[in-house]
């Protein structure tokens, strides 16, 4: 049995222990309520920055349950945040968006750090479908999985695109204003002097007949012995045979001239048109033809245009109005880029030549110009919008941006260049011959073409 | 060292030994702190080390000897007093391999300011693994009494063969656990 003053000294060792217990609780609990503020202060933080934000956030469990979602969404979707909460997902997609499920599969493509966003489309609380962007992640808390989707409304800024790509088509025939001026000046001015001179042939036709006419009158209802000689008189003195050669070829000419005006009038119809939002079929040989009508006096001086089309290309199905100012931006490009280099060296010959083949399910176009060409660091960026090596006031850097778009956003293509500087460039272009997903089984010739 | 290391090993020391025993080594060490432990607080680890040395002097028992039992006797109050914890592994190679990324990481997040050893568990095969202990502090003692509760914990039949490491001081040891085919 111990002794009392064990137990004494025990007893003191344990008030001591108490003691230091307690000060370190006291001390414990400051630092707990500051950490508590400083967390506090975080989280409202956070949270005033998921209300503020103008991006959707919604986040759900792994069997698709809502838990959570910021104003945006309400504004997105069209939904209050009580209705949502709770609910499936998926009420969020159209119908043809539901192709999946909400398993590990479908989690690790969408999740992946290589496809961190994708474009899809959504369905709001009116039935009425949008494009949106779709960054999706998964979380973990508290040993459960979660999932976050950031969702942002893109229809409006593809209708922003969408004019912006207009207004550069406009831009692209502005730039060819002057030329097409005087494009279709020249046929008119010599439409209008044949149809004067058709004006004066008729009065002389006119005087022919009507002494011919005078003649029969006098004479009855047969020619006198020496009508002969009086018609050869009048026609001399009216120059008829002049007029009688001179007369088909100013028909002939004030034809061709009217249907070159009409076939310009068509080019700039066709480039200039917003174009309609569905597909539809475009001849690309006939589509090239048309640029280079169109941008004829932009070219004509720099040089030649030569053409090497393979007739056999069948018609590609895509926005005809977009591939149209794809071929003029390209065009023009090419002529700039001769300029520049004409302009320091103005012996040099300027040649652009456009080159179709088909290489298996692909349309494939090609324009070569014996410019400038493009430096090896300038390669990668000239497809970036407002990137140009242009002169100020000579380009806004949105010819090929806006061509790289559509070819290859819009339309699943591929648009290459390849370029040695100073000897000129060749920009290849590569379009489904059908949108993609529209190729029926079988039907796919693999790249390379055939053998 | 955390607190709660001293008020076991008086525990470990009084269930064994008896209050007297508690009491006298603690008188002999003169320690800073006076004994007075409380299992939340930070204490100088010589003042354990100083009680130890203390104790094997009163029991005439090797020092190692005493604290590898004491490492029995403090894995068998964890495993009383943290049973939710416990309930996650089912076999004893399980939880040494959860030591370093699971537990270690827990307590730092009560007590950041914890110098923890480093506990690298290896499988070598299905019924070998290793676990290297390495530390600032001697007590690769306190590990093996841990290690050999673990096992008996389980209830499976193993092994366990220790190999001091250099400089040899109980700062570095590795254990080759075998387990009965």
């Amino acid at each position: 049995m111990p002794e009392v003053n064990v137990y004494q000294r025990m007893f003191e060792r344990e008030r001591e222990a108490r003691k230091q217990a307690e000060e370190l609780l006291e001390t414990m609990s400051l630092e707990l309520y500051d950490a508590y503020s400083q967390l506090k202060k975080s989280s409202d933080e956070v949270f005033a920055i998921f209300r503020s934000v103008t991006d959707g956030i919604v986040t759900f469990n792994q069997t698709g349950t809502i838990e959570s979602l910021n104003p945006a969404i309400e504004r997105i979707f069209g939904y209050s945040e009580n209705v949502l909460k709770g609910q499936d997902i998926r009420v969020l997609l159209p119908q043809n968006k539901l192709d999946f499920e909400l398993d590990d599969e479908f989690w690790v493509d969408r999740c992946s750090e290589a496809q961190p966003k994708f474009a899809t489309q959504g369905i709001n609380a009116h039935g009425q479908i949008f494009d949106m962007e779709l960054s999706a992640s998964k979380s973990s808390q508290a040993g459960k999985d979660f999932y976050v989707w950031v969702i942002r409304n893109t229809s409006q800024i593809r209708n922003v695109e969408r004019k912006m790509a207009v207004s550069q088509r406009l831009e692209a025939i502005g730039q060819l204003a002057a030329g097409l001026s005087h494009e279709i000046n020249t046929p008119i001015q010599y439409v209008h002097e044949n149809v004067k001179f058709l004006r004066d042939a008729f009065k002389a036709t006119e005087e022919v007949l009507v002494r011919v006419e005078r003649e029969f009158s006098s004479a009855g209802s047969y020619p006198t012995p020496g009508f002969e000689e009086s018609f050869r008189q009048i026609c001399s003195e009216t120059q008829w045979d002049f007029f009688r050669k001179e007369i088909p070829i100013a028909l002939y000419e004030t034809l061709y001239g009217s249907k070159r005006v009409t076939s310009i009038v068509q080019a700039i119809r066709d480039f200039a048109h917003p174009g309609a939002s569905e597909m539809s079929s475009l001849d690309l040989n006939k589509a090239i033809t048309s640029a280079v009508t169109l941008a004829a006096n932009h070219w004509r001086t720099l040089g030649e245009i030569v053409t090497d089309l393979d007739r056999s290309l069948p018609n590609i199905t895509c926005h005809v109005s977009e591939i149209n100012q794809v071929i003029l931006n390209l065009l023009i490009n090419a002529c700039d880029a001769i300029a520049e280099a004409r302009a320091a060296n103005p012996d040099r010959l300027g040649k652009i030549v456009f080159r179709t083949w088909q290489e298996g399910n692909m349309a494939k176009l090609s324009i070569t110009d014996s410019g400038v060409g493009i430096k090896r660091e300038n390669l990668e960026r000239i497809f970036t919008l407002f990137f140009t090596t242009k002169a100020v006031g000579k380009g806004t850097g949105q010819g090929l941006a806006i061509a790289h778009s559509i070819v290859v956003e819009r339309h699943n293509g591929n648009i290459d260049v390849v370029s040695q500087l100073g000897e000129g460039a060749t920009f290849i272009v590569s379009l489904p011959i059908q949108p993609l997903g529209d190729v029926p089984p079988g039907d796919v010739v693999p790249s390379g073409g055939s053998e | 060292m955390k607190g709660i290391v001293f008020t076991e090993f008086v525990e470990f020391v009084e269930t064994k030994y008896g209050l007297s025993m508690v009491d006298q080594i603690m008188d002999r060490c003169q320690l800073k702190s006076r004994g007075a432990y409380t299992s939340v607080a930070t204490y100088d680890v010589q003042e354990l080390l100083a009680l130890v040395v203390e104790l094997s002097r009163q029991t005439d028992t090797p020092v190692s000897e005493l604290v590898v039992e004491y490492g029995r006797h403090l894995f068998r109050f964890f495993a009383r007093t943290r049973r939710s914890m416990f309930e996650h592994f089912s076999r004893c190679e399980q939880l040494l391999e959860s030591i370093e990324d699971q537990i270690h990481v827990d307590v730092r997040k009560l007590y950041p300011d914890a110098e923890l050893p480093t506990i690298r568990f290896e499988r070598l095969s299905d019924v070998m693994s290793k676990v290297h202990y390495s530390s600032t502090r001697p007590l690769a003692d306190l590990a093996e009494g841990l290690i050999l509760e673990c096992v008996v914990h389980f209830g499976e039949p193993m092994e366990v063969v220790r190999t001091d490491l250099p400089p040899g001081d109980g700062t570095l040891a590795e254990f080759l656990l075998s387990r009965s085919r």
